[in-house]
């Protein structure tokens, strides 16, 4: 009996003393802890191995050319009263109509020439009264 | 080869890494891959100012976080990392965790967890329960059984601390649609043997999740050595 009351005397000694002590933080104990603990861990091994596959993998050199494509501008599109003009729309020019009327003397000056060819056959149709 | 060649050698080779872009991003990630994390320390003077309590966790390989203890109600101690992750522990287990990849969202029978008693009185040798984890999985049986080790001087905060080793070997007992590797692990509990308090332990809560070590940096600056 003695040993007993002797054990859970202790007992509550401790299981007291240490709760006494402690201090919590509440909200600002994130504030007073360190480091991470879900720090992700990197495989040296693993990372020299992907080294490697990319050491090989560029020096093999197979990777397709891609031609490069200029790209087409789309054709400029004038609006209404516009012209383009070197790949520019400009304001056209306004259409204006005249009527007029002239009156004008011409003299013309002429020379024919002529040229007769020999023989020169003529025909005489005789008719009988 | 004399020694002049090979420095030329050596020389133009480093040289012409550095010019070219592609070697250059090569030796970057080998760089980042074989460098050493480090780890989040605190000095024992640290440990003793700070307001918050503070417990450090080697979580598998990760470097070492400081956790720091935000709240404590209904027996159960709460610690914050700064990556917003939080363990729950009762009297020295892990009964939730947050904001891990894989959580533990439940551990059933800790009424009648041995680990409550340590180390005054003579722990049960055997203690079942079950656990809930996320991806629902649900209602995992686990039976523990606690071996005393013996005596060990442990070293923190440039201490040493004489401590009283409790081992729990526990098995993983539900059936499993696959191969399965791991069907138990062994937890530990180092407690102060002058005061009784737990100021380390290495528990595992799955047989896929990693270890957690936990040190008790405050509690061990408190300790009257």
């Amino acid at each position: 009996m003695k040993k007993i009351l002797m054990a859970a005397t202790a007992a509550l000694c401790f299981a007291g003393g240490s709760f006494a002590l402690e201090n919590a933080g509440g909200d600002s104990a994130f504030t007073t802890a360190l480091g991470s603990v879900n720090k992700p861990i990197i495989l040296a091994g693993a990372a020299g191995l992907g080294v490697l596959g990319a050491v090989v993998a560029n020096n093999r050199g197979t990777a397709k050319l891609v031609p490069v494509v200029t790209p087409v501008e789309p054709p400029v599109e004038c609006g209404a009263g516009e012209e383009l003009v070197d790949g520019e729309c400009v304001p056209s020019s306004p259409t204006t109509t005249v009527t007029s009327t002239v009156t004008a003397t011409n003299t013309v000056t002429s020379t024919v020439t002529s040229t007769i060819t020999t023989p020169i056959t003529v025909t005489v149709t005789a008719t009988t009264l | 080869m004399n020694m002049k060649t090979l420095t030329l050698i050596t020389l133009a080779v480093m040289l012409t890494t550095s010019c070219s872009g592609t070697y250059h991003a090569y030796y970057e990630t080998l760089k980042l891959a074989f460098s050493e994390s480090t780890d989040a320390q605190m000095s024992l003077v640290e440990v003793q100012q700070s307001p918050v309590d503070v417990i450090s966790l080697k979580r598998g390989e990760r470097p070492v976080a400081i956790m720091a203890l935000a709240y404590l109600e209904n027996a159960q101690h709460k610690w914050v990392s700064r990556d917003n992750a939080m363990l729950i522990i009762e009297k020295g287990r892990v009964v939730r965790t947050l904001g891990l990849k894989e959580n533990l969202l439940y551990l059933a029978n800790t009424k009648s967890d041995p680990l409550k008693s340590f180390p005054s009185v003579m722990p049960k040798k055997q203690w079942q329960s079950m656990a809930d984890f996320t991806g629902d999985q649900y209602a995992y049986p686990l039976e523990s059984t606690f071996t005393t080790e013996k005596s060990e001087v442990l070293q923190a905060l440039s201490l040493n601390i004489t401590t009283l080793l409790f081992v729990e070997n526990v098995s993983y007992l539900a059936p499993a649609n696959f191969i399965r590797v791991n069907n138990g692990w062994t937890n530990y509990y180092w407690y102060d043997k002058q005061s009784g308090e737990l100021i380390k332990t290495i528990q595992t809560l799955s047989p896929l999740a990693e270890p957690l070590e936990i040190t008790y940096l405050s509690r061990i600056s408190r300790l009257n050595h």
